[in-house]
């Protein structure tokens, strides 16, 4: 069944006073539950649009996008939908516990329940002994991990990660690598995008290449590794053929 | 509600625990102390001096938590696309705007709380150095009433900028043009006094200016706690149900241009 549903997404941004940019050109694509998906491309390919119209940020001009059959602009289909932001830019003065309470809070969750699952997912993002601390005097990898805490406290079944690795250190990104494994094995969706191929190629079971605003490629992992001997190989290939 | 709950705490956590709030408190203490030590440069009325400078000095230090913080706090939401964090859990945009506005109506309220008990302070003791001087019919509810119509139209000018701040991203237009509107109006009743006797176009222009922007000379009741005057209740009411009309009209022009705005 498909959890996360584009069907002919068109978009363009305005760029200047009479032009207009395309960033996404009748993107079609389904992602079925439990599956994790790698959504790769280069850089203004179309992959953070996509993801900003599946969370309802910005509104395509044309097609529609739902989430478990839903239309994305009903708030209630993110009650169990977990988010990860490239950078995730969050209010300084506040700490990591206080996020949490309120995003538990509005997932519907009791005070007992957020505070219980708040020390276990500081505890394993190795962030227990600041929850209290504002978020000003943290690194930004130490922001990161709070954004990973923020995607995670309302225990969601579909998780949508832009950039999940990025700012993390090597340790860091094995840890986060280990715990979307984890996710994985407990049946969770996952929607990613990112730029670190060999991430992609070890969690994903299915990819999406995005070139231009267009899906040029959509398969399963192990089958376009096989085919080109590797996603890199795979991807320098596709990308350079839509080019 | 609950959730609007939530946003407002949120909003409400995130700018009560701001430097600059500290800042604009402190500037406030120092601008008391300031007319205590000036208050004898004035020959007569003294306390009523006091009173206007002690209302004076609230109504600037409310505009400059309204400019320097509830305005960065706002386009922080949209430049550093903090709204995200609060867009991405199942509130709609509605909920979210509401609760912006509760959150900093609730930082204005404590501060206006704050800086109403100091200017009592202030009068107080301008009352206790010059006894000579206090107003015949002054009375402290008058004072609390002009301390309450000062937080009104804050919130009325809070409303503006929400306005202006669901139409354009940027924060120095959003800063301008806030800015423009509350000289607007805090003057279009004297000048519309002014040009009433001119015929032509100046005079179509200021009267169409008195339907946009809001009046916000009716809500100064400074002279009136500083000389004691009398006020009629109706008055009170028709300025209440004014701002709040103000304020809701607002917010329903703020919430539908945000609904359809792409938070790119």
């Amino acid at each position: 069944m498909a959890v996360i549903v584009f069907k002919q997404i068109t978009k363009s941004y305005q760029e200047g006073l009479r032009g207009k940019k395309r960033a996404l050109e009748e993107l079609s694509l389904e992602i079925e539950k439990g599956e994790v998906f790698g959504f790769l491309g280069p850089n203004g390919a179309g992959k953070s649009t996509a993801i900003k119209i599946l969370l309802n940020f910005i509104f395509p001009d044309a097609g529609e996008v739902t989430i478990n059959g839903q239309q994305v602009s009903n708030p209630q289909v993110r009650k169990h939908l977990g988010y990860l932001p490239e950078n995730p830019y969050l209010y300084d003065n506040l700490s990591p516990k206080e996020l949490l309470l309120f995003k538990g809070r509005l997932c519907g969750f009791s005070a007992q329940e957020i505070k219980k699952r708040t020390d276990e997912i500081l505890f394993r993002m190795n962030l227990l002994n600041v929850k209290k601390r504002p978020l000003r005097t943290f690194s930004k990898g130490m922001i990161q991990r709070v954004g990973f805490a923020l995607a995670l406290i309302n225990d969601p079944e579909i998780l949508i990660l832009d950039e999940p690795f990025s700012g993390l250190d090597p340790l860091m990104r094995y840890e986060a690598l280990e715990l979307l494994l984890e996710l994985k094995q407990k049946g969770k969706t996952i929607f990613f995008s990112s730029h670190i191929l060999n991430d992609i190629e070890r969690v994903c079971d299915r990819i999406g290449i995005l070139n231009h605003g267009k899906l040029v490629y959509v398969g399963n992992s192990e089958d376009i590794v096989n085919e080109y001997s590797s996603l890199e190989n795979a991807f320098l290939t596709i990308i350079k053929g839509h080019a | 509600m609950h959730k609007l709950y939530w946003v407002s705490w949120l909003t409400f956590k995130e700018g009560i625990k701001h430097r600059i709030l500290y800042g604009i408190i402190l500037f406030f203490i120092f601008a008391a102390m300031t007319s205590l030590v000036f208050a004898d440069f004035f020959a007569i009325d003294v306390v009523k001096v006091g009173i206007d400078f002690a209302l004076s000095a609230t109504s600037l230090t409310g505009l400059l938590v309204l400019f320097f913080l509830c305005i960065p706090m706002l386009n922080k939401d949209l430049d550093k696309r903090t709204v995200y964090f609060s867009i991405s859990s199942p509130i709609s945009r509605s909920q979210y705007i509401l609760g912006k506005f509760f959150g900093l109506f609730f930082i204005l309220f404590i501060c206006m709380l704050i800086l109403g008990i100091l200017s009592c302070l202030l009068v107080k003791i301008f009352m206790t150095l010059y006894k000579a001087y206090i107003p015949l019919n002054f009375s402290w509810a008058k004072m609390v009433l002009a301390l309450a119509f000062n937080l009104l139209s804050f919130l009325v000018l809070l409303s503006v900028i929400f306005f202006f701040w669901s139409v354009s991203s940027k924060g120095f237009i959003v800063s301008t043009f806030s800015l423009m509107a509350y000289i607007i109006g805090t003057n279009i009743a004297v000048v519309k006094e002014m040009v009433s006797s001119h015929p032509g176009v100046i005079k179509h222009i200021v009267n169409f200016s008195s339907w946009i922007f809001p009046n916000l000379s009716y809500f100064d009741l400074k002279k009136i706690a500083a000389h004691g005057l009398d006020i009629a209740p109706s008055y009170i009411l028709k300025i209440s149900i004014y701002g709040c009309f103000y304020i809701a009209i607002l917010l329903i022009l703020t919430m539908m241009i945000f609904k359809k705005k792409d938070l790119a």
